[in-house]
């Protein structure tokens, strides 16, 4: 059975794509601090990212510039992407917790990769290649204040559940 | 049973090696960051340090590191294979996964202490081929191509002192491995020049009104049907017209499982089953090596009353090309 | 520099295969090599079938060489395998190392051939070392590599180069052919025999791409190199190699032997030999690039 999705969705519709953009912006960065695969992404200077998230009708556009995630502005169209990633958000949410494997979801026909395939199975290795702890992270970019609030979106949902048995971390 | 067999585990980054030994696996395979092992793409796999890390946390848990040396050098690069095999040496991995037989000669002569492998790429068929491996280099394990029936994997079992290790679970190559030229022959790089089949630079996907169309060095593969269950995009695995009938001209979206007879292999002897996977995330090496590890601890417990629990099965067919599975070759009918 | 002629690699019926090579006898190659590289069940003709048309050859002054087949896997074909490496009359060519083996066990000099993966000098003097006298090149070699290769290869080994006809690519357990007609491998009815130069594989765009071969994968395209011929004497290859198509097989032949004997230009030969070919033609391995690419003789810029 699917997890309600209902009120993270609204809450994403209610942000603006900026936002949102910067947020994940920030925390692919704060990942990749001190983390071997930052030396990596200077293979992928200049490259141009879009991840669309399809039921909440999201864009996130993204620029990689000196081994860092900058959030791109402008409009939404083709011209606008090198490699454009693909699906709805709560398989978005189980990719960036890395509870299930970005093969099965693109073998199920949940992600699409269009564009460069190289430069997205690159980014799609390197944050598969990432060590982290996600609260930690979670915390950390979005501060005491919004973190827990994410947090309870996430319990809510019932994504959270899903995301500890999938990863095998012991249950709250 | 009296002989343990070994559960080998893909590692395609740090963080699927520990998933792998976290699981339960026996040993795991990785393979450095560039064209010397047959899952050359980018942003995986494992420079010296990383390797070093690795190799340290498998033996803090007891599980061993191989190391996948397993395409073929040409005399322009020859040096990057040798210094890889050199390096591995100075790393200390219990055993180097080796296709090509100059190299094999390089790392019999030079690090006589050092075990060999011969991976599936190199191609060993027959007792014969395995046992020319053996006598010329001192191969202590062969890693089976997918081509065999049972009935013919237990006559090399019993043709042969050497190990023999199966691939249990997977994505299938239909082809013999190792002498597959139809990715170069589309995008100029093979598995075996390159280490990588359909390289992610010659693919291209694109969401059209017909559906999910897939080409390999501009070549149409394949178009998806909004609910059909994509593949890798490799040659293999497209629909084409032969005679004007559209099909799947040589094999579908599907992977290697073997979890049915997984009984009959471990009774005929063989030493290890693997799993396939390098370019997967961490979270299908967890799930797979959770699965196979049950799975052949009940069987090695009693291989008699051994039936593959539907839990298991449903978790492999999720994260299965194409969504479901295959014995392949193993099984006759499949041929 | 010599020619040769491959292994017949389709299933023809057997009166079929005795008229090809008694028209062989007369044509200007200085080599053949003869049976079953694909299929163990392709039969007729038998291993002595193969023989008494390997008399007829050597009879007509041709070297005549056995090619074993390149993908092993029931005792019976090892049993046959071991026949032909102890024929005792023609030297054999060995497709993959189990018949290397042999070859070494029986000390019967041997030539390597194109499925045995020899990518570098150190393989190649590896196999010197155990008898071989001739290697073939793998067809996906460029011949950027063929130079390096020609560069340190040990005393006395011969280099052949697969120039002509459509390449073996793949092989697998699982027959395409008997797949294509519905048929399980166990009872394919040998339906192999239908199509003299396999049966075409297309994209869904219509393109023609590969060609099924029972349990082999060819190129759809034809490899012609016939053009190349001037640049491979100069990097001293020593052996030309034609592989069988159903039709003007004679009419090829003579033409890259004018070229090998300097009486034809390869500008005016191409001309000739790429109406002939089953598929189009194509060159893109000698180039590195992708295998069926086709880069047309004229526009090739000088030295490359």
């Amino acid at each position: 059975m699917k997890p309600p999705m209902l009120p993270l969705s609204l809450f994403l519709k209610a942000v603006p794509n900026t936002l949102h953009s910067e947020v994940l912006g920030h925390l692919f960065n704060h990942l990749l601090k001190g983390q071997w695969m930052a030396e990596q992404l200077e293979e992928l200077q200049g490259k141009r990212v879009c991840i669309a998230i399809t039921d909440t009708g999201t864009r996130l556009r993204f620029r990689i510039q000196d081994r860092r995630f900058r959030r791109q502005p402008g409009p939404d169209i083709n011209e606008n992407w090198d490699v454009r990633i693909s699906g709805n958000l709560a398989d978005f949410w189980l990719l960036a917790t890395r509870a299930e494997d970005p093969d099965t979801l693109f073998f199920g026909r949940r992600l699409a990769i269009e564009g460069e395939t190289e430069t997205g199975l690159y980014i799609k290795n390197m944050l598969d290649a990432l060590d982290f702890d996600w609260d930690a992270h979670l915390q950390a970019v979005l501060g005491p204040r919004l973190a827990p609030r994410l947090q309870r979106l996430l319990q809510t949902t019932g994504i959270d559940r899903r995301i500890r048995r999938l990863t095998g971390q012991p249950q709250i | 049973m009296n002989n343990k067999v070994e559960l080998v585990c893909p590692a395609g980054s740090f963080p699927a090696l520990r998933a792998a030994v976290d699981n339960g696996a026996d040993a795991v395979y990785m393979g450095f960051r560039d064209g010397t092992n047959a899952r050359n793409f980018p942003g995986l796999n494992f420079d010296e340090r990383q390797a070093r890390r690795g190799i340290e946390y498998a033996r803090s848990k007891g599980a061993k590191v191989l190391l996948a040396l397993n395409t073929y050098p040409q005399p322009q690069t020859w040096g990057t294979w040798t210094h890889a095999v050199d390096m591995a040496a100075d790393l200390g991995v219990d055993a180097l996964i080796l296709a090509d037989a100059g190299l094999m000669r390089y790392a019999a002569t030079t690090h006589p202490d050092l075990r060999l492998h011969l991976s599936v790429q190199g191609s060993a068929t027959s007792y014969e081929a395995i046992e020319f491996y053996r006598e010329q280099f001192n191969i202590q394990r062969v890693v089976l191509p997918r081509v065999l029936s049972m009935p013919q994997v237990r006559r090399v079992l019993q043709n042969t002192s050497a190990e023999i290790e199966v691939f249990a679970f997977g994505s299938l190559c239909v082809m013999v491995e190792g002498r597959c030229y139809l990715s170069s022959y589309a995008t100029g790089e093979s598995p075996n020049t390159c280490g990588a089949c359909s390289p992610a630079k010659s693919v291209e996907w694109s969401e059209t009104s017909r559906g999910r169309e897939v080409r390999l060095g501009g070549v149409l593969i394949d178009t998806y049907k909004p609910e059909e269950s994509a593949g890798y995009p490799v040659l293999c695995k497209g629909r084409y017209l032969i005679n004007d009938d559209l099909r799947y001209a040589m094999e579908e979206p599907t992977s290697l499982s073997v979890l049915d007879i997984l009984p009959e292999l471990v009774r005929m002897g063989v030493s290890a089953v693997k799993i396939e996977g390098r370019q997967r995330s961490p979270a299908y090496v967890a799930q797979v090596t959770r699965v196979m590890r049950q799975a052949l601890d009940a069987c090695q417990a009693d291989p008699d009353s051994f039936v593959p629990r539907n839990d298991w099965v449903a978790a492999l067919d999720k994260m299965a090309e194409g969504s479901t599975h295959t014995l392949g070759a193993l099984e006759r009918q499949w041929q | 520099m010599k020619l040769s002629l491959g292994p017949l690699l389709y299933f023809w019926p057997l009166e079929d295969v005795r008229a090809f090579y008694r028209e062989a006898a007369g044509w200007p190659v200085d080599t053949v090599y003869l049976g079953e590289v694909v299929c163990s069940k392709r039969r007729p003709p038998k291993l002595e079938d193969w023989l008494a048309i390997g008399e007829e050859l050597a009879d007509a002054g041709k070297e005549v060489v056995l090619s074993t087949l390149a993908l092993i896997e029931a005792e019976s074909e090892l049993i046959t395998l071991r026949k032909i490496v102890e024929n005792g009359r023609f030297s054999v060519e060995a497709n993959d190392w189990g018949a290397v083996r042999l070859c070494a066990k029986h000390e019967i000099p041997f030539t390597a051939g194109p499925h045995l993966n020899v990518y570098n000098q150190e393989t190649l003097v590896l196999l010197a070392g155990l008898g071989a006298q001739r290697w073939v090149m793998p067809v996906e070699l460029p011949r950027e590599t063929l130079a390096a290769m020609q560069a340190g290869r040990p005393e006395g080994m011969e280099t052949e180069v697969f120039a002509f006809g459509r390449m073996p690519l793949a092989f697998s357990a699982r027959c395409f052919t008997a797949r294509a007609h519905n048929l399980p491998k166990d009872d394919c009815q040998l339906r192999c025999i239908d199509y003299e130069d396999g049966l075409v594989m297309r994209s869904q765009d219509e393109q023609p791409f590969l060609t099924i071969n029972g349990i082999q994968t060819q190129s759809d395209t034809t490899a012609d190199l016939i053009a190349e011929i001037p640049d491979m004497q100069s990097l001293d290859v020593d052996v030309v190699r034609l592989s069988p198509q159903a039709h003007h097989m004679g009419h090829i032949a003579t033409v890259f032997h004018a070229v090998m004997a300097g009486e034809l230009s390869p500008e005016a030969a191409v001309q000739k030999t790429t109406r002939l070919t089953a598929g189009t033609p194509c060159n893109g391995y000698w180039h590195g690039k992708a295998g069926m690419n086709w880069t047309a003789p004229d526009l090739e810029t000088v030295g490359e």
